[in-house]
Formats: structure tokens, C-alpha cells, sequence
């Protein structure tokens, strides 16, 4: 590198940039001018006449404007913190939509750092949801598949939402662009929650300009906290284009530990069904219609097990069967069980049509039972509509099972396993069709 | 790890534990039979001993 | 070089001229006058390196590093167009080779000269070409963001080309789809097919260590940054 003997002379452009206050040729109101030396147009807050810097710092006056100053939840030169950087409002500009009729407001929030350039903090008036947009740094592949336009940007995916119209419609402040009320720009709006990307033309000068913007979902929340304001941020209405579902949080966890769980479902269910005696203790058929007591086993003592209690009657026509069942374990001390089951047949024919309903066997699962030693108590009755007699054949069955397996724990198990991400993915879509009810594909109703 | 996680797991785990702990007893989601004292009554035609309930409560039949 | 001495002196003022290396173009520090190298001599241009102040936070005489190489600021051209004014920072990188530093709207991109041959004969004249097309230049997909012409609005240190009032810039940039950034210099003409291309990608002013920034008033300055970057 060549020596110098004594440094050079400093250079107003490289010595600190000073801040500067000038008045509105126009009105007189005081702009202060922090947007240094990038900006092209500066449009008065109080009364939006449009000015330019000159050289020498001064503003000369391009269109004299009267118009009231909007009022705003971010007012020019807040200061606020996004991705660790300090930020400040140079510009606010209003811009809107107009679809089926409605017009739909935001505003835009130019923010400035010197050493870092600009970002757009939007504010959508309509459903008070906010974005943070940065520009691009290169320029996302479009292609469309399947008839859905998509956009790629590095390892990203993004799918058409919307292409609109904007119109400026306000302006207040410093802007590094000729920016004017009344500029119209299409926008091509594409998703991948929580972020989007937005193509947008301007038509200028040199024929089209395309400017693409990488949009980033924002909470009301987080935007206060990130300008330090103290209450609550509007609350938003809806599902934003690229506010995130709420139900796809922690999506591959749950999935994965739906794999977990299902999979020791599957072993556990084998495991118990595998480990079931299902042990027949007791087993008499084509008794005749009298009371009826045995002693049966049920098991060896020391244990509690379920116990199935089967029931039949046959022939059954139009007939029903009812079964008094006592079970008293021999060890006396403990409280007997009583249950009851029935069985029947029913058919006919009205006007044609033949129905039949009934069952001829019926079975109760007892649960908690003491193994052991009990006598089995059975008084059977039959009978046939009213004031019919039973059928004089009508015999019947019982049988008793121990340590049965039983189909509605491993159900249960099941249902919850598979009904808790069931629920969460019907949840997601759900939103997700809320969301794209708002674009350019909800279906036509 | 969100809340829903945690709460997935703990019914998931709770209802296999369910079926590993209580499936076998089966102590719950069975019938309730009715439980009571009986005595011993007269005998029957056969000679056995029919069983009533004490204390009222169950009364058998449709 | 031929003729040229080691040390150049401005024909205005006499006061030491840093022409070095591959510079063609130099403004004097001390009386602002531009300085082109012939082969035989020095011609002085005048006292026309009108600069503006246009926000940026790049110092003539910085440095950084990039792709691990360091790199010094060694000069500026700033050129208007349409809808501006923007600056292209001429880098001399410590292995001997040059690049540039894009600086315009708040967004930063360093690019290498590569070779014509890259792109010779396969890509429209400046004339023809569209914004938002799609080229393949050396096998990458890139989009046409801005064709632009740019006049000549001043410069500062050293430049490896001739610079002075009444010149025009023909360029192309393109972007790819993972940050890539592609700028065809067409140098003066717009109606041929072999512009230089430059390859690089947008850069982040923390990333590249750029010390010393220019101050603003009201801002904090950024860090310097520490003795070893990884």
C-alpha cells in the first residue's frame, strides 16, 4: 500500500451525517430529516405536499397539497427493535385493495437503519394482523404446478395466494423512491406460513420494475414490545394469508409421538391379549326351565379377575328369556353378585315387509371378582308377549368364562392414540380453509 | 414440547396404563352387578340351597 | 504502465496520486481534480468529481473480508439514473484480484469479474433485454431485476477504468434463487452481445466486517469487529 506523509483531507461525505430540520416550502410545518442522504422524495406529514432534496439540502417544492395529517398507532420516527437492529419510521404510506366490492386499507411503515437499509412493517387496517417485509436478496424462481403458481426462494416453498391491485391512496415522509398518492402497483401475493413472499410491479420509467419482498407474520404483541409501547395491540380478526396454524405447532412431534405410542399400543394390546386365561370354568347347556345351583371354580383363590356370565335360550319365536343370576363366593364373608340378562326374538310382518329383532344369547363381563370357590344361583324365566305362555320347549344355556380379554381397553387406548392427532390435523384444516377463503382460489359460493 | 404434547402423552399413557394395569381385574368400565348379603333359604325341589337377597335392594325380575 | 512512475503526482496541485495496480481513473484528495492514465501520461479531467451524499455507510479506505479474503475500498463511482443515484465501490482484494461492492438502496452485493466467454454471444444485447426474463448463465436460472443506464456522476479514488462526465453505463443485473447475484457490465455500448460478466452475492454489511463505517447522527455505531473472523 503507498504511504501518505500526511492524511488526507476529510471529505463531507465521509465525516458523521448530520440530522436536519428544514420547514415545508409549502406550509411551514417542521420536517426533520433523518433519512440521510438516500432519500428521492419527501412528501410533508401536515399537509402532503410533494418535495424533493436538492443537492445543497434544501427542498424544493414539485406539487403543493392540502390534506389532513393521518393519525397513527406508529407515528413518523418511532424507533423500534426487529431482528436485533434498530429501526426508524421514515415513511408511512396508506395503500388499499379493492375486491368484491370492498376496499381493504393498510399502512406501510417505512423503517430505516443506515447501515442496514429498509424494511416494511404492514398494518392491515381491515383484520389488524401485522407483517414485517424485508426486500429479497435475489430473485425467486416462479413456476407453477398442478395449475397452482408457486414461488421457490433458497429452500423455501411458497404458494400463490392472491394477485391484486394497490393504489397509494397517503403519504407521509422520507422515501429513497418517487413515491406518490395515486401510484398503482399489481402484486402477486404468495403463502408458507408464517412467512410470504410478494412479487410486486411498478411500472416506471425504464418500463417495469419488479420488486420482490420477503413477508414475515408478526404479532400485535411483538410489534409493541419490539417500539416499546405499553397496552394491548387491536386484536386480529381472522386468519391472516400467512398467519401460522395455530394447530400445525409441534406438528412432527406429535406425529412422531403418534409412532411411539401406536407402536407400544400394538405390544401392549399382545402383551394383555396374549397374557388372558379366557378359561372356561363352567359350562352346562339344555337345561330345563327350573331354578338351577352348582358350585363351580372360578379360579384359584388370592386373585381378582373378570368373569363373563353367557346366557342362552332356545327356540326363541316372539319369545323372550330372562336369567336371575347369583354368585356367592364360598369364603362368606364377601358380598354375593347378582346380575340379570335377558334374551329374546322378535320378527313379523308389516303390511310386506318382514322384520326380525333379538338376540337368543346375551353375556355381562363382571369385573373385579375374587378368584375362588362359588356357587352359582341361576332361576330362569321365559314368557311371550302379555298374557301369552311360553313355549313349552324352550331350554337353555350358560357359561361361564374367567380372565376374558376385553376388546374396549385396547379400543380405548386406540381412539386416544389415534383421535388426539386426528383432531389436531381436522382442526388445521379447518383454519387453513378459513385462510384460503381470502384468496384467489376459495371456491365461488 | 407444547402443553398439547404433554397432554397427549399423559392420556396415551394413561390409557395403556389402563389396559396393562387394570384390563387384567378389569375393576373398571364393566357392569356393576349388584353386590349383597344373601342367606340361605329353604331348600330347593333338589335339595340345594336357594340364595336371597337380605335387606331389600335387589328385587330380580324385569 | 509503460512510462508511468512508481509514485504519481496530480498535474493540478502536485499532491501525491495513489495510481496503483490496474488504475485508470483517480481523483485527487487534496484538490478533487479526476486523473486519467494514459499510456503516456497523466490527463487531467478537472475539478468534476461531483459525489453526492447519498446515505451510504461505506468509507472510502475501508476494509473487510470476503470469502475469507481481505479487501480494501480503494475507490467509488457513483452513478444516476432513472430513479437515483447508486455507488459501485471498487475492491482490491489482498490476493491481487479486483471485485466490486453494489451499493444501492440500502442492499449491498459483492461481484468478481469472470471471464466473456462465460456469457459471449449467449445473451441479448442490452437493448433487448427484459426485466423479469429468466437467463441461464453458467448453469444457473436467473431472473432480470434491472437493466439500467447510468451516467457518470463522480468518483473518488481509484478506478480501473475511464471515468469521467458525459459517460454511460450499460448493465443488466440478474438475481438467482439462492441469493446469487449476476451483473452484465455492457461498458458504452448497448447494442452488442459481450458484456463482462460479474458474479457474486448480496452481502450483509456485519457479515463482510466492514470497518470503519461512516457515522450518523442519532445512530450507534456498529462493533468493530474482532481481530479473527470465521
Amino acid at each position: 500500500m503507498v504511504a501518505t506523509a500526511a492524511a488526507p483531507p476529510s471529505k463531507w461525505y465521509r465525516e458523521e451525517a448530520r440530522l436536519d430540520a428544514v420547514q415545508c416550502p409549502s406550509c411551514g410545518g417542521p420536517i426533520t430529516r433523518s433519512g440521510f442522504g438516500a432519500i428521492e422524495k419527501v412528501v410533508c406529514p401536515y399537509c402532503g405536499s410533494e418535495l424533493k432534496p436538492s443537492e445543497h439540502g434544501t427542498l424544493a417544492l414539485l406539487q403543493e397539497v392540502r390534506r389532513q395529517q393521518r393519525q397513527s398507532i406508529l407515528p413518523l420516527h418511532a424507533r423500534c427493535t426487529f431482528e436485533d437492529l434498530p429501526w426508524e419510521i421514515i415513511g408511512i404510506v396508506w395503500r388499499e385493495v379493492e375486491a368484491d366490492g370492498h376496499v381493504y386499507p393498510w399502512q406501510e411503515f417505512l423503517l430505516y437503519n443506515p447501515y442496514h437499509g429498509y424494511r416494511y412493517l404492514l398494518f392491515f387496517v381491515y383484520d389488524n394482523h401485522f407483517a414485517l417485509g424485508r426486500p429479497l436478496d435475489g430473485a425467486p424462481r416462479l413456476d407453477a404446478a398442478f395449475g397452482r403458481r408457486r414461488a421457490s426462494w433458497k429452500r423455501a416453498r411458497f404458494k400463490h395466494f392472491q394477485t391484486s391491485v394497490a393504489r397509494t391512496i397517503y403519504v407521509e415522509g422520507e422515501f429513497p423512491w418517487e413515491v406518490r398518492v395515486g401510484d398503482v402497483s399489481v402484486a402477486h401475493d404468495y403463502v408458507d406460513p408464517p412467512r410470504g413472499l410478494s412479487v410486486e410491479e411498478n411500472p416506471g420509467p425504464d418500463g417495469t420494475d419488479q420488486t420482490y419482498t420477503e413477508m414475515q407474520h408478526l404479532d400485535g404483541a411483538e410489534v409493541f414490545a419490539a417500539f416499546g409501547l405499553k397496552g394491548k395491540p387491536p386484536r386480529p380478526q381472522g386468519i391472516g394469508p400467512f398467519r401460522p396454524n395455530p394447530w400445525r405447532r409441534g406438528r412432527g412431534l406429535t406425529w412422531g409421538s403418534f409412532l411411539v405410542l401406536a407402536g407400544l399400543w400394538v405390544l401392549l394390546s399382545i402383551v394383555y391379549a396374549a397374557a388372558r386365561d379366557d378359561a372356561v370354568v363352567f359350562d352346562k347347556t339344555n337345561l330345563a326351565f327350573e331354578p338351577f345351583v352348582e358350585e363351580i371354580e372360578i379360579g384359584k383363590p388370592g386373585d381378582t379377575t373378570t368373569v363373563e356370565v353367557e346366557f342362552w335360550a332356545t327356540p326363541l319365536s316372539n319369545s323372550w328369556a330372562y336369567a336371575d343370576i347369583v354368585l356367592v363366593p364360598h369364603d362368606s364373608d364377601d358380598e354375593a353378585v347378582g346380575l340379570g340378562i335377558e334374551v329374546d326374538e322378535w320378527h313379523g310382518n308389516d303390511g310386506g315387509e318382514s322384520w326380525q329383532e333379538g338376540d337368543s344369547r346375551d353375556d355381562v363381563v363382571l369385573g373385579g371378582m375374587k378368584t375362588g370357590t362359588y356357587t352359582l344361583q341361576v332361576t330362569p324365566q321365559a314368557g311371550a308377549g302379555v298374557g301369552t305362555a311360553p313355549p313349552p320347549e324352550l331350554r337353555w344355556g350358560i357359561r361361564v368364562k374367567r380372565d376374558v380379554t376385553m376388546a374396549r381397553y385396547v379400543l380405548l387406548s386406540f381412539f386416544v392414540i389415534l383421535g388426539f392427532p386426528l383432531v389436531l390435523g381436522l382442526l388445521s384444516l379447518v383454519v387453513e380453509s378459513q385462510r384460503w377463503k381470502n384468496s384467489d382460489y376459495a371456491p365461488s359460493s | 414440547m407444547l402443553p398439547r404434547h404433554i397432554v397427549y402423552w399423559v392420556l396415551s399413557l394413561g390409557s395403556l396404563g389402563l389396559l396393562t394395569l387394570e384390563a387384567p381385574t378389569g375393576s373398571l368400565l364393566t357392569t356393576t352387578p349388584e353386590r349383597g348379603r344373601v342367606e340361605k333359604g329353604s331348600q330347593t325341589v333338589r335339595g340345594r340351597p336357594v340364595f336371597i337377597w337380605t335387606g331389600g335392594g335387589y328385587q330380580g325380575g324385569k | 504502465m509503460d512510462g508511468a512512475p512508481a509514485q504519481s503526482f496530480c498535474p493540478e496541485c502536485g499532491a501525491p496520486v495513489p495510481l496503483r495496480g490496474t488504475a485508470v481513473t483517480a481523483v485527487c484528495e487534496y484538490c478533487g481534480s479526476t486523473i486519467v492514465r494514459t499510456d503516456v501520461d497523466l490527463r487531467l479531467v478537472g475539478k468534476v468529481s461531483a459525489i453526492l451524499d447519498n446515505g451510504s455507510p461505506i468509507v472510502l479506505g475501508s476494509r473487510g473480508r470476503f470469502r475469507n479474503v481481505p479487501f480494501e475500498v480503494a475507490g467509488r463511482l457513483q452513478v444516476g439514473y432513472a430513479r437515483g443515484t447508486w455507488n459501485e465501490w471498487f475492491l482490491t482484494f489482498a490476493d491481487g484480484t479486483i471485485g466490486w461492492l453494489a451499493d444501492a438502496l440500502g442492499q449491498f452485493a459483492i461481484v468478481r469479474p469472470r471471464d466473456v466467454a462465460i456469457v459471449g454471444g449467449r445473451v441479448p444485447p442490452h437493448v433487448h433485454v427484459q426485466v423479469g426474463a429468466t437467463l441461464t448463465i453458467d448453469g444457473i436460472q436467473l431472473v432480470v431485476v434491472d437493466r439500467r443506464v447510468a451516467d457518470y456522476r463522480g468518483s473518488e479514488g481509484i478506478l480501473p477504468f475511464l471515468a469521467e462526465p458525459g459517460v454511460r453505463y450499460y448493465g443488466v443485473d440478474l438475481r438467482g434463487p439462492g441469493g446469487e447475484f449476476v451483473s452484465l457490465d455492457y461498458g458504452q455500448r448497448p447494442d452488442h452481445a459481450y458484456p463482462v460478466p460479474y458474479f457474486g452475492e448480496s452481502v450483509d454489511l456485519r457479515a463482510i466486517g466492514l470497518h470503519p463505517l461512516r457515522r450518523f447522527q442519532g445512530w450507534p455505531p456498529p462493533n468493530a469487529p474482532g481481530p479473527a473472523r470465521t
